[in-house]
């Protein structure tokens, strides 16, 4: 009997670890079943006996002085926890977040706030990640902010290797993780990143009733959207295009006509202007109610520039420099590098939820024109006060200076223009059939050409292989480039070897192809109609995959997209998740590998050494 | 409250008049400078190759790439660290049998639970602050976000705090100090795992889960709920180690 008093502890150990099991169980369960019934059952019958039999004992101990006095201790601590529980229980009730960073990382952006604040159709988010994956834990931080921000908005956490049916019926089969967005049958999947900006689009995506279908002309020299490699290109704002459910279709004017299913007509950097019958066919889109974003580079494509001006849009043939230091961009000390805060954005909804500063590199002025009833045009961002137009372009840059005859102060840049009374819009009869417009063929042909070649000096003589020195590789990707830019096959037989024959060979291929379209440039217009909208940028290079990522850039060129194919709300800034750079040669990290892994913790080490014999010698 | 400050520096000045405290500043710095250099080597050869790939779609982020995963790495020593400093506070005390000194010196329990909770909170902070010199010397290189670095160094801190904390009730505890560091360690392990049994962040696994405050923290966002969990799980481990420090003046 005493032997079983003294290891009769073990059945109170028992018995509460069947209690804390039960415990476990319904906690983990949700619930409780048959089994932990049973621990239950088992932990009490334990514990009792053991009070039963170690009764003595138990009595004994609760009358010492430090149990009493260690009771009232235990009452405190569980109290402070309880206390502690419910403090924290409130705080997370509230549970405001103070975001420290400095892109306001934590903060939905205006664009992510407006798309959630719009949402009329509940939206539900299954996310397909394995439990406590680092994916899974990236992604619960992004949707915070959605399900906390509208109502609409629901989350399901689904683990694929727990309920694999269930991944298989919207199949998911990548352990990644993957997240479906559903709205009522239409879905939307994110694979691979899964950041504010990628949701937002997806939500977007999802509820937006249709997608918008914008078509990017082509055949002028225009900046490629397919083009994500190089800084020129603008394959990056295409693709951020298409992340906001907008289909972009190549669309090129030579033929005389525009595909009916072009929402807008994006223009990108033309460098040869348009022929007659091309504006015609433009103006006449934007009469009959079409929209139209055009950005436009200094000193080119007069013909087009000067067009807009009864859309209530003026574009200068000049360029805006601007000196002063708090417009200079860090680093560059150049003049034509146009840093616009957001300050100097005027109000308009394409820049009203604007946070960040524009830059714009070797911009036109692009005003609002005057006496164009019928039409509201607004400036949308200006250069600062010390800006100037300068118009001799063919002065040495470095001796730019301001002439009394030049437009100076906070000189427009860009300005966008809705028609009210479209029957105001001044269409050219001219050009409404082709064989009027083959001087203009050739010469927007021998445009192309000149941009080909870049600052090379030549002449219809000038012969490619010797005075240039091009390889026959050089002359035949040449004559693909200029092909591709007038969209027609120049052919190569008989081989070119000049400029002349270059010309006249290209020339003949687009002058056949306006031919073979005549009957299509001779179709009517469509008829007037109000709301055409047309945004017109004196600068293209802000979209451009360099600039992109900086700033307001991508919200500049999505928010006047957004505000063409009317879909104000998805109007504002987006999350920045452009990316950061660290700059680090090889010497530089070896430095910093020798501070962190030598010299700092060496330090620590001689001081532990020398404390030691210090130490001993005392 | 002086009488805790010179509680707390008699601390402080225990461990660095020791090889131990050095030799556990040298350790630390050393992890943490290897983390670092492992992480900007990695950040650097990621960076690379993305450039080189313009179909990828992941974009290289200072403070999700490099300072959020440099502050998790510290965090996770931390919680190896923490125990390690506060294991003595009191368990060398009670082996040594200056226990008694202490406790009928004319000093309030509150004044003794604060002030050797405050040396070792110090001592981390010491830790801490060594480490600062490792971002700071790559601002000439990458624009990294002082409000990702404020909010990284500040979640450890309060980790640290309530590390620590948990480390000096283990240390009041028992009288043998390897005892009170696995006890510290495995409660703060237990802390930091369980909120894996749960992925939902709203989940009550995940709400006392140390690593689910710790995240969003270090990476610059400053949420009430987490500042509380830290403050309030350290205002219990004080509340318990006062009850601890008074029961032995009537045991």
């Amino acid at each position: 009997m005493s032997a079983l008093r003294k290891f009769v502890w073990a059945l109170g150990l028992i018995g509460a670890a069947c209690v804390l099991g039960f415990g476990v169980r319904v906690w983990l369960l949700g619930g409780t079943d048959e089994r932990s019934l049973e621990l239950a059952f088992a932990g009490a019958t334990l514990l009792l006996t053991y009070a039963a039999l170690d009764r003595d004992r138990l009595d004994e101990a609760a009358q010492r002085r430090d149990v009493r006095h260690g009771g009232a201790a235990w009452l405190v601590v569980l109290g402070a926890a309880v206390a502690g529980g419910l403090l924290y229980a409130g705080v997370r009730r509230v549970d405001d977040t103070i975001d420290l960073t400095q892109g306001r990382r934590f903060t939905p952006s205006a664009h992510t706030l407006s798309v959630l604040d719009g949402l009329d159709q509940d939206v539900q988010i299954l996310a397909f990640f394995v439990d406590g994956s680092s994916t899974q834990k990236e992604f619960a931080r992004v949707v915070r902010a959605y399900t906390e921000r509208s109502a609409r908005v629901s989350l399901t956490w689904i683990d694929p290797v727990k309920e694999p049916l269930k991944a298989r019926e919207h199949q998911v089969d990548v352990l990644a993780g993957e997240v479906v967005i559903t709205q009522d049958d239409r879905h939307e999947t994110l694979a691979g990143r899964f950041d504010e900006s990628a949701l937002t689009d997806a939500i977007v995506r999802v509820t937006s009733d249709t997608v918008h279908v914008v078509c990017w002309t082509e055949g002028h020299g225009e900046a490629d959207p397919d083009d994500t490699r190089n800084a020129a290109g603008m394959g990056d704002a295409v693709l951020a295009l298409e992340g906001a459910n907008v289909q972009v279709l190549h669309a090129n004017t030579l033929a005389g006509r525009l595909d009916p299913r072009c929402e807008a007509v994006v223009i990108a950097r033309p460098t040869v202007d348009w022929l007659a019958y091309e504006r015609r066919l433009l103006l006449g889109y934007l009469r009959g109610g079409g929209r139209v974003l055009v950005m436009l580079e200094p000193g080119v494509t007069p013909a087009l520039a000067a067009s807009f001006a009864s859309l209530g849009v003026a574009v200068g043939d000049d360029l805006v420099l601007d000196p002063s230091p708090d417009r200079a961009m860090p680093g560059a000390g150049d003049a034509s590098r146009l840093l616009v805060p957001p300050r100097a954005f005027d109000s308009h909804p394409i820049t009203d939820g604007l946070r960040g500063a524009a830059l714009l590199s070797v911009a036109r002025s692009v005003g609002v024109a005057e006496n164009t009833p019928g039409v509201a045009a607004r400036v949308l961002l200006r250069a600062g006060e010390q800006s100037w137009a300068e118009k001799d372009l063919a002065e040495d840059s470095s001796t730019y200076a301001r002439d009394p005859d030049e437009a100076q102060g906070e000189l427009p840049l860009a300005v966008a223009s809705e028609l009210i009374t479209p029957e105001n819009v001044v269409v050219p009869d001219s050009g409404a059939t082709v064989g009027a417009d083959e001087a203009d063929v050739r010469a927007a042909v021998t445009q192309v050409i000149t941009g080909a070649l870049g600052d090379r000096p030549v002449s219809d003589a000038t012969r490619l292989d010797m005075d240039l020195g091009l390889s026959a590789e050089g002359i035949d990707a040449l004559r693909k480039t200029v092909g591709d830019q007038l969209g027609v096959s120049v052919s190569s037989d008989p081989p070119i070897d000049t400029v002349a024959t270059l010309l006249a060979r290209a020339t003949e291929a687009a002058s056949r192809r306006v031919s073979a379209l005549g009957d299509a440039v001779a179709v009517p217009l469509p008829a007037p109609k109000a709301g055409g909208r047309l945004v017109v940028f004196g600068d293209a290079s802000f979209a451009g995959n360099r600039s992109l990522a900086f700033g307001s850039d991508r919200e500049l060129f999505l928010d006047s997209v957004a505000w063409l194919t009317g879909e104000d709300d998805q109007l504002g800034e987006r999350p920045d998740d452009m990316g950061d750079t660290l700059t680090m040669n090889a010497t530089q990290e070896g430095i910093l590998a020798v501070f962190a892994l030598l010299l700092v913790p060496g330090a620590a080490g001689a001081l532990a050494l020398g404390t030691l014999l210090r130490r001993r010698s005392l | 409250m002086r009488v805790v400050w010179a509680i707390a520096r008699r601390e402080v000045r225990s461990l660095l008049h020791t090889a131990t405290g050095w030799l556990v500043l040298g350790g630390f710095l050393f992890l943490t400078g290897a983390f670092w250099l492992a992480l900007v080597d990695n950040y650097l050869a990621r960076s690379g190759d993305l450039a080189y790939d313009p179909y990828s779609d992941v974009r290289m982020s200072l403070v999700d790439h490099l300072l959020a995963p440099f502050f998790g790495n510290v965090a996770i020593l931390l919680l190896v660290v923490c125990p390690a400093v506060t294991m003595r506070s009191f368990a060398d005390e009670q082996r040594l049998g200056t226990l008694d000194l202490l406790a009928t010196s004319p000093v309030s329990a509150w004044q003794i639970a604060l002030g050797k909770l405050g040396g070792a909170w110090a001592f981390v902070g010491l830790l801490l602050a060594c480490t600062l010199w490792m971002p700071l010397a790559l601002t000439p290189f990458g624009a990294l976000d002082p409000g990702a670095l404020a909010g990284g160094y500040l979640s450890l801190v309060l980790l640290g705090a309530a590390l620590c904390a948990l480390g000096t009730l283990a240390s009041a505890l028992t009288d043998q100090a390897l005892v009170a560091l696995v006890l510290s360690f495995s409660v703060t392990l237990v802390l930091w795992i369980v909120g894996w049994l749960n992925p939902d962040p709203t989940s009550f696994v995940s709400q006392i889960s140390i690593a689910t405050h710790v995240g969003d923290m270090a990476r610059g966002a400053l949420r009430a709920s987490d500042v509380a969990y830290f403050v309030l799980l350290s205002g219990w481990c004080v509340v318990a180690l006062r009850q601890r420090v008074a029961s032995w003046r009537y045991a």
